[in-house]
């Protein structure tokens, strides 16, 4: 009994002193705030903590696209600003400090928080002054975070939200690899493309007409050597924003299907196989998949003018070996003829053959046949999409070599080139049109945009295509 | 530029004018009845607030409690004829009172600047105000006269904040805000209720930086200019 009443009290005891060791010293630490598209790392502590989060809002010139500049309104000097991770049941200590070169003041709303503006209402703060608040981090989420200050559509248009995670109490399956990423638009007075720094547009705004729709604050912000990176065989989890202000994105990775999607940014992984998930402004989702295979996933905005016009436009350059069970490449490449090689040489071409071509008319057609097949990529004014498809206008590519120009229109290029010192690697499909058509094109295209002003004729496209 | 600015106040004739924010939200604004007072042509200048520090040297740098203007008074650089920013408003009180004058109240600043220059629309003053958001800042605040509005007062837009004599009765501040939803409805869309022009952003920025003030803020684009009340 009385050994019994010990083992009890002493029970008793170490209940005791847990709980108050649980309650009275949260152990306290500052975050780690990462810039897209890097996460700061899993939260390994099973306790809650106390977390300091210092984050600046400031106004700076950046670059939106190549040529492009903009006076961006920022969280931490960057769009979007730096993603925050906590852990559910935190206490968050908020410093949010406004420099002061700003002209605005500004705030932060994280719709991770639960009361008035989420924060907005505590946190409004004039250039050259900081503002401290706090709050619980009760519910676990993927959240975005943006600037409430009146008003609160331009202090977004300009570039001011990022991610809050609030990891769960039980966080989601280890992964290879996360990465951030945030979808937004701009709305510049100049149109897409119009070099020099560009004005706030507050009419096209309020229609709903952004000029740039770009991941990660500007064009190109994922491309290339920006890429984001994986190996064969590992699964890769997209923590995606989208700021808005306006749109709502349909996003989507060209070459992978989403093995798992926890929807509007949620804590359940509520949906298996998707191709393409919604994303509303103002709130996020949170994708994983396993990739099989190597070579570029391409991540767009699947409103699909918006990535090939607008900039929507990122990649995850994946490593590895082939795996021809899960993709095999292209196997065979022959030419499809629905009704029967003869058909191609109607009498229609060969009375085109005969025609008069004048320069006028050569040019003509060639604007025609640029506007029907190569205007799609290489863009209405031959500028290409920077790092993805090469620019004609003045390209030295292009201008270096006429026949070498032809043979890529005949027969497709494939592999990496360098166009005026920028490297790009994709394809150039074999394009099914008459000699006379490659002509006129090739003699348009070099005839306009400061291009060299050669003439192509038939014949050369003929001796061309024999080169194959 | 200066040559052409005498230092005198310019007389703003009384009349109306449709307020940004409405009383209630939903309801049409009433326009407000503003008398007619004088105000300073253009903002006040380094030059001058410089002669006014000496004179009174409790409100030199060195000399002025924290309490009355907070550790940006008077930093910054730019030339004698540039406004004089970071200033708070204790001080810009001061300096008016000393002269005889006062601040203005956001009711007559906002008149005052309601008014376009000569043969321009209103639609002329946001694109002004627009246009300066988006420009590269400025190294040093330029000299003053860049902008004239039809009354010959200079530089109400595109160029600074300034103080008026009630910045904070559309306080969204944490010691003020429970006691009135006004303010708390300048955040986000709720800012829309009780605007009566949705597409004046202009007019949602100042009443938003001055609901972001205390009395002894300073900061790099904010500076003041005096009013006063008719003679008679």
């Amino acid at each position: 009994m009385r050994t019994k009443n010990t083992v009890l009290h002493a029970a008793l005891f170490s209940l005791i002193a847990g709980i108050a060791m649980q309650c009275g010293e949260a152990p306290v630490e500052t975050a780690k705030l990462t810039y897209a598209p890097e996460v700061p790392p899993v939260i390994e502590r099973s306790r809650e903590a106390r977390v300091i989060v210092n984050l600046e809002t400031n106004e700076q010139v950046g670059r939106l696209a190549d040529g492009v500049e903009y006076t961006f309104w920022t969280f931490g000097g960057s769009v979007p600003g730096p993603m925050i991770r906590v852990r559910e049941g935190d206490t968050v200590e908020f410093n949010l400090s406004n420099h002061p070169s700003s002209k605005m003041p500004h705030n932060i709303d994280l719709h991770a928080v639960t009361g008035p503006g989420g924060g907005a209402a505590s946190s409004l703060t004039v250039p050259g002054r900081s503002s401290k608040f706090e709050f619980k981090a009760i519910n676990a989420g993927l959240y975005i975070y943006h600037c409430a200050t009146a008003p609160v559509g331009m202090h977004i248009a300009n570039g001011m939200y990022g991610l809050i995670y609030v990891q769960p109490k039980d966080e989601l399956p280890k992964v290879d690899r996360e990465y951030y990423v945030v979808q937004s638009e701009f709305y510049t007075s100049g149109k897409h493309g119009k070099n020099g720094l560009q004005d706030f547009d507050m009419q096209k705004a309020i229609d709903e007409h952004p000029e740039y729709v770009v991941f990660n604050g500007s064009m190109g912000s994922l491309l290339e050597e920006k890429a984001i990176k994986a190996k064969v065989g590992e699964t890769v989890r997209l923590f995606v924003g989208n700021g808005g202000p306006n749109l709502v994105s349909s996003f989507h990775v060209i070459g992978e299907i989403f093995d798992t999607v926890y929807t509007e940014g949620g804590t359940i992984a509520n949906q298996k196989n998707v191709q393409t998930t919604l994303i509303p402004a103002g709130g996020s989702a949170i994708v994983e998949f396993k990739v099989e295979a190597p070579g570029s996933l391409i991540l767009v905005d699947h409103s699909i003018f918006r990535t090939f016009n607008k900039g929507s436009l990122g990649m995850l350059k994946v490593e590895g070996e082939e795996n021809k069970e899960i993709y095999s490449g292209k196997i065979e490449d022959t030419v499809y003829l629905p009704e029967g090689g003869a058909i191609q040489k109607m009498p229609e071409k060969t009375a085109k053959a005969e025609e008069n071509w004048t320069k006028e008319k050569i040019l003509e057609n060639g604007a025609q046949v640029y506007n029907k097949v190569c205007k799609a990529c290489h863009m209405g004014e031959g500028q290409g999409v920077p790092s993805v498809f090469p620019p004609l206008a003045k390209a030295d590519y292009l201008n270096a070599n006429k026949n070498r120009a032809i043979e890529v229109v005949v027969h497709g290029l494939q592999g990496e080139i360098t166009v005026n010192g920028t490297k790009y690697n994709s394809v150039m499909p074999e394009l099914e049109l008459s000699d006379r058509d490659v002509a006129n094109v090739l003699t348009y295209v070099y005839n306009n945009w400061s291009n060299a002003g050669h003439t192509v004729t038939v014949d050369e496209v003929k001796r061309a295509r024999a080169k194959k | 530029m200066i040559s052409q600015l005498t230092a005198e106040m310019i007389t703003v004739p009384a009349g109306s004018y449709k307020p940004f924010l409405n009383e209630k939200a939903g309801e049409k604004s009433q326009p407000i009845f503003v008398r007619s007072y004088k105000l300073d042509q253009y903002p006040v200048l380094r030059r001058e607030y410089t002669q006014f520090v000496n004179k009174n040297p409790k409100w030199q740098k060195k000399n002025v409690k924290r309490l009355f203007a907070d550790e940006g008074y008077l930093t910054g650089e730019a030339v004698d004829n540039a406004p004089q920013t970071s200033v708070s408003w204790f001080s810009a009180k001061a300096y008016c009172a000393a002269k005889g004058k006062r601040l203005p109240t956001t009711q007559e600043w906002e008149y005052a600047a309601s008014f376009p220059p000569p043969g321009k629309s209103k639609k002329y003053i946001t694109d002004e105000i627009m246009k300066w958001y988006s420009e590269k800042k400025p190294d040093k605040l330029p000299e003053v006269g860049r902008y004239k509005n039809s009354l010959g007062i200079y530089d109400m837009h595109g160029m600074i904040w300034e103080w008026v004599y009630d910045f904070n009765t559309a306080s969204v501040t944490g010691d003020s805000r429970a006691d009135s939803d006004l303010e708390r409805e300048l955040f986000c869309g709720a800012a829309a209720i009780k605007s009566s022009d949705f597409t004046n952003y202009a007019a949602y920025m100042r009443y938003g930086f001055r609901s972001g003030l205390k009395g002894n803020y300073t900061t790099k684009y904010l500076g003041f200019r005096c009013a006063k009340d008719l003679d008679n």
